[in-house]
């Protein structure tokens, strides 16, 4: 019996998947370069105008700027919480420690505008309690993207502990180091891979994400993707595209960089 | 140098009794090896003595000090990991500098202990090499390197030589022992290995289920085991039920009487144990005197330098006899259905509980 048929029918159903992945983000990334004034199919000629229009926006501007300071901020609350926590996790059982873990990973199982919309409420009742403005402030904003973050870097953090050796940290105590340093001299550099792509996925996630974000950004606070939609509202022109095609490449290199430290098909 | 004294050690985990009341001394400079089958409660027993595992009760005293409680890094001890357990992201001469700098020691004369340490284990070529650049041998020397240059109380070695291969596992052997008797510093080391326990240590506590079966020298654990346990342990294979008959008469259950060193050992149930190496055979029928057996040979199984028989006697008792092996165009080996008689030393043969 040979193999050919099965295998091609696997390569064919690769492609194709491949496709349909891949060819949405040659098309934007095509068409923000169309000098057409109203985004319309074929080109009339190419340009790059749309890329000094997209800068010349404050919104756009504006909202890269947010979303990156968001998204660096969310990343290291993440690792502040996410490290520690999954050290517990996996070194140490205590009482209710699968439902903890569960607890942590669930930001990745709700539906992002459900948690958005929670959150929101969430909120307005503790303004109603402490008097203290959060729906609308970069803190509500951050608390939101932190909690995105997290699921990933508990996910790839584990991981990363799972695999490491735990005597090599009883080598360093019995030679006389204490917990801090045996974390910060042993621990930590043989879970450095993992730590970084723990950074790097957890600024990625933030930096995409729009439905958490939605109900929670305030006037002069609006991160780059509700940008893009508040703008989508109203114009069809390839400034959008020429923004996606920024993204797609910041994002893109950060997940390459991303998958050199941790296989991200390892992890999942 | 300092003794080690466990008191009535016990570790439990939830029901489960890991460790059940193991009391021993380990006198200062002594090496000695705690000996059983896996699950014995051995390891744990040395985990505890390096703060790894807390004890549920008694308690361990290091040169007088009570140690019971004190985290691990506060305790002085060197630790040897069954697989070497070196720092991955370090090179071999950071590996031993590292308990020096816990210490706070100056950077000159952390240079010069790791030096000298790395001298002593011959791997000083190697400083700045990282651990999976070395062999198997060479990683387990720089662990000893790195766990004996911060002068320790106490060195515990957790199967330091079960992932070595044979030729390595007797150099490390000596290397260990070596090492051990020229910086005479108080050692455990936990082995699975009789051989390795009999010829690396000045004591030997073998453990069973949690307690300390026996506690002696190598040659009175080897030639008096005090239970059916530590004798097949061992390596006595000719273990003979019976009871005894008087002082110094015993009744195998296959009907034979054979003397015995006089001893005051009570109870039926009793077992003879008898090693292979110390039963004489004879071809010639008894010559009177001495206690003998006949028997016939039903196997001879040749293993190079040595000959096991597989051995019946008349009654039905089934023995193994093991005799050196004749050089070649030496004197004939004895062969299957051959009729011969056995006997043994009185001393050879030692009576222990079923």
């Amino acid at each position: 019996m040979s193999n050919a048929a099965p295998n091609s029918i696997y390569a064919g159903v690769t492609t194709l998947v491949v496709g349909f992945i891949v060819l949405p983000l040659v098309v934007i990334a095509w068409s923000s370069f169309f000098a057409n004034p109203i985004l319309t199919f074929p080109p009339t000629g190419y340009t790059l105008d749309w890329y000094r229009r997209a800068w010349d926006m404050d919104v756009f501007r504006e909202g890269f700027i947010v979303s990156l300071e968001t998204a660096a901020i969310a990343t290291c609350f993440s690792l502040l919480l996410g490290v520690p926590a999954s050290l517990a996790l996996v070194r140490y059982p205590f009482f209710g420690r699968d439902a903890i873990q569960t607890l942590l990973l669930s930001p990745m199982i709700v539906p992002g505008i459900v948690g958005g919309s929670a959150l929101f409420i969430a909120f307005i009742e503790m303004e109603a309690i402490t008097d203290m403005q959060i729906a609308g402030t970069l803190g509500g904003l951050l608390i939101a993207h932190s909690l995105i973050a997290l699921p990933w870097t508990v996910r790839l953090v584990t991981a990363s502990l799972a695999g490491t050796n735990r005597s090599i940290e009883e080598a360093a105590a019995s030679l006389g180091a204490s917990p801090f340093t045996v974390f910060r001299r042993i621990t930590l550099p043989s879970i450095r891979s993992g730590v970084i792509a723990a950074a790097l996925f957890s600024f990625v996630i933030s930096f995409i994400d729009l439905e958490k974000s939605l109900f929670l950004v305030g006037p002069g606070r609006t991160t780059l993707q509700i940008a893009l939609v508040n703008y989508l509202e109203w114009n069809l022109d390839s400034t959008v595209a020429a923004v996606a095609t920024v993204q797609i490449v910041i994002i893109g290199t950060l997940l390459i960089i991303t998958d050199r430290y941790a296989k991200l098909s390892r992890v999942f | 140098m300092s003794d080690v004294v466990l008191q009535s050690i016990v570790k439990r985990y939830g029901a489960t009794l890991a460790v059940d009341n193991v009391s021993m001394t380990i006198r200062p400079g002594e090496l000695v090896a705690l000996l059983g089958p896996s699950g014995c409660g051995k390891t744990t027993t040395l985990r505890m003595v390096g703060g790894f595992v807390g004890v549920s009760e008694g308690r361990i005293r290091v040169g007088g000090r009570d140690i019971t409680h004190l985290p691990p890094h506060k305790r002085n001890m060197g630790f040897g990991f069954q697989n070497y357990a070196l720092f991955p992201h370090m090179s071999v001469a950071a590996n031993v500098a590292f308990g020096l700098e816990m210490r706070r020691l100056g950077k000159a004369e952390i240079q010069q202990k790791v030096n000298a340490a790395l001298d002593r284990v011959r791997l000083r070529s190697y400083a700045e090499r990282l651990p999976k650049q070395l062999s198997g041998g060479q990683q387990q020397r720089v662990a000893l390197a790195r766990a004996l240059v911060i002068e320790p109380d106490v060195l515990l070695l957790d199967e330091p030589l079960s992932n070595l291969d044979a030729n390595l596992r007797q150099e490390m052997k000596d290397e260990i022992r070596s090492l051990q008797r020229n910086l005479g510093i108080t050692t455990i080391f936990v082995t699975h290995d009789q051989d390795e326990a009999l010829s690396v240590s000045d004591r030997i506590v073998v453990m069973r289920q949690g307690r300390v079966e026996q506690d002696g020298t190598p040659s009175e654990v080897f030639d008096t085991p005090r239970s059916r346990f530590v004798a097949e342990f061992m390596g006595v294979s000719n273990l003979l039920p019976g009871r005894l008959e008087g002082r110094d008469r015993f009744r195998l259950h296959s009907g034979e009487a054979v003397s015995v060193a006089a001893n005051d050992n009570q109870g039926d149930q009793m077992v003879l144990a008898l090693r292979p190496e110390r039963i004489e055979i004879r071809e010639a029928p008894a010559s009177g005197g001495t206690e003998t057996l006949e028997a016939r040979i039903e196997q001879a199984v040749y293993r190079g330098l040595i000959i096991d028989y597989h051995i019946k006697t008349k009654s039905g008792l089934a023995l193994t006899a093991r005799r050196p092996a004749p050089a070649a165009g030496g004197s004939q080996a004895l062969d299957a259905g051959q009729m011969v008689s056995l006997s043994w030393q009185p001393g050879a043969a030692v009576l222990v509980a079923e």
